[in-house]
């Protein structure tokens, strides 16, 4: 977990306590350890349009994107961090065209 | 203008930063590599389904279109950039677009799909914001993962008008304009990275979202994609989404990792593009179509960091374009497999282990097979009796002819003293 977590954070990710006012919210299944994504299943406008978007996830990891393939059977999206780019002159700037912000919340009780 | 020319007014102006830029990337990438143990392994994978699916094109592309159907998705095939630019038309026709954001997509760039569109009324924003910036400043893109690396933050700010030069600012910028264009468009174009043949199911890897809104937003989506990107499972999935990003800039994946089924709330379009691949897969240059474009070889490139994608003038440009440039017109790109110092960095960086030493060498002989020169040279070199008179005839010829007749070369090369008498003859 520890590695997940440094891993979201090189992508721009933030691991929240709890969930700020004006976040969207949404469910990821579980998370990438070896580039610290989390796979979303649902796949809705909000996650692109919104400012800033916390998905909530269980503790639930698998190592390599290898691993990730075989747990998934439908359609969706894996999100690494915040949208970004570095277009204008090789600057990492986060908020490309979707969220500026990105953060996970650890499932309650595991 | 042929490469040479072309690279030494970049040099001139750009070359060092530009040089500076993608060799920052370089290593990054290396970095990024030497996590992944396994790295090797993974290459020779990667390597291994790529030929197993170029060498069952057929076969993939019929269960592709078979199970993308079944999953709601509509298909349509394309034998040429014209057909493609065609279909795309009238999807867009039947439902009276009057505008469509894109994502990056060098295959509608290899199509000209804009300046069709445009011909015929309908606009087109280019939505990545490197692409964008391009797109204002009425260029192409000069690297296939990051368009406007040859562009400087004053000259982003000086193209929207904005005296404020901070990268931070300027994107931000670029996004609020663009967001108005995403809410009013009538349909979404983009690319794909992969198409998974077992699932009928597109993957689109990203950073700025772009893709994803033009997806989401609109009713229309259309994936135009070019038939070599199928990959057969899942499973063989995974291993080039643990390449790609890593490859292409050294992060450990993409912001985002789409995968397509059908779309909930409109019509998804995949165009399936040939324009030349299956023809391809009958000549020796077959195993250009492994490639998945992760631009590696562009960045490592010694000759692409000093000259820049647009002396090209392909849509896509370094080594892997030298490679297909000629390929497409090889009249007009017959400069390109020289525009290379053999060194063979291309080869060691390329996920799918294309051999480029070996292929620029036969596109080297591609290009020149019919030259009154190089057969003169190579018949010469073939005969004893040829060779001397050759030789003679070289000796004999004052320098400053010799040196205007080899003008391209000598222009920037010290001419050589030819020894008046050869080793051989003592
Ligand atoms: S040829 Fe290889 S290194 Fe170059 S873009 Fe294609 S996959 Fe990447």
């Amino acid at each position: 977990m520890d590695e997940f977590i440094k891993n979201l954070r090189l992508a721009g990710g933030e691991v929240l306590e709890e969930i700020p006012d004006g976040w969207y919210v949404t469910q990821a299944e579980f998370g990438v350890v070896e580039n610290g994504t989390v796979w979303v299943r649902e796949y809705k406008k909000e996650l692109f349009l919104s400012e800033k978007v916390a998905v909530k996830m269980p503790k639930k990891f698998v190592k390599t994107m290898q691993e990730a393939m075989e747990l998934i059977n439908s359609p969706g999206v894996f999100i690494s961090g915040p949208s970004k780019t570095a277009d204008v002159e090789s600057f990492l700037v986060f908020g490309a065209h979707g969220p500026v912000r990105f953060g996970i919340i650890f499932d309650k009780g595991l | 203008m042929k490469h040479y020319e072309l690279a030494i007014n970049f040099y001139k102006q750009k070359g060092p930063r530009h040089d500076k830029a993608l060799w920052a990337i370089r290593q990054k990438r290396d970095k990024a590599i030497k996590e992944v143990d396994e790295w090797e392994e993974l290459r020779e994978k990667a390597s291994k389904i790529k030929d197993e699916v170029i060498n069952n094109l057929q076969d993939y592309v019929k269960e592709f279109i078979k199970n993308a159907k079944k999953e709601g998705i509509e298909l349509f095939f394309a034998k040429d950039a014209k057909e493609h630019n065609e279909i795309v038309f009238d999807l867009l026709k039947e439902i009276n677009a009057k505008k469509v954001v894109k994502s990056k997509s060098m295959l509608t760039e290899e199509c000209g799909l804009n300046e069709f569109l445009e011909k015929r009324g309908i606009e087109v924003i280019d939505t990545d914001l490197g692409e964008r910036i391009v797109q204002l400043r009425g260029e192409k893109p000069s690297h296939i993962v990051l368009p406007a690396i040859h562009t400087t933050k004053e000259e982003v700010a000086e193209i929207l008008g904005e005296s404020n030069t901070d990268p931070t600012y300027l994107t931000h910028k670029m996004r609020e304009l663009l967001r108005n264009e995403f809410l009013s468009a009538d349909a979404g174009i983009s690319g794909a990275n992969f198409l998974v043949a077992d699932k009928g199911w597109a993957v689109v890897c990203t950073n700025e979202g772009n893709a994803d809104l033009g997806a989401v937003l609109p009713k229309l989506h259309i994936i135009s994609v070019g038939v070599e990107k199928i990959v057969p499972s899942m499973r063989d999935l995974g291993v080039f989404l643990r390449m790609l990003a890593r490859n292409a800039t050294g992060q450990k994946i993409t912001t985002y990792t789409s995968i397509f089924g059908r779309k909930e709330n409109g019509k998804r379009v995949i165009v399936l593009v040939d324009n030349g691949r299956f023809e391809r897969l009958n000549t020796e240059f077959k195993e250009t179509l492994k490639c998945i474009r992760c631009s590696a070889c562009l960045t490592t490139c010694p000759v692409f960091r000093r000259s820049g994608g647009h002396a090209y003038r392909y849509v896509i440009p370094g080594p892997i374009g030298s490679l297909l440039a000629p390929l497409n017109n090889k009249e007009e790109y017959s400069d390109l497999p020289f525009a290379c110092t053999l060194c063979n960095s291309c080869e060691m960086v390329c996920p799918v282990k294309i051999p480029f030493s070996k292929q620029l060498v036969k596109m080297r002989e591609y290009v020149t097979k019919d030259d009154f020169a190089f057969k003169f040279i190579e018949t010469s070199l073939h005969s004893p009796f040829a060779f001397k008179l050759f030789s003679k005839i070289i000796r004999l010829t004052p320098k400053s002819i010799l040196k205007k007749a080899l003008n391209e070369w000598s222009k920037y090369k010290e001419f050589p003293t030819i020894p008046p008498k050869r080793f051989i003859d003592g």
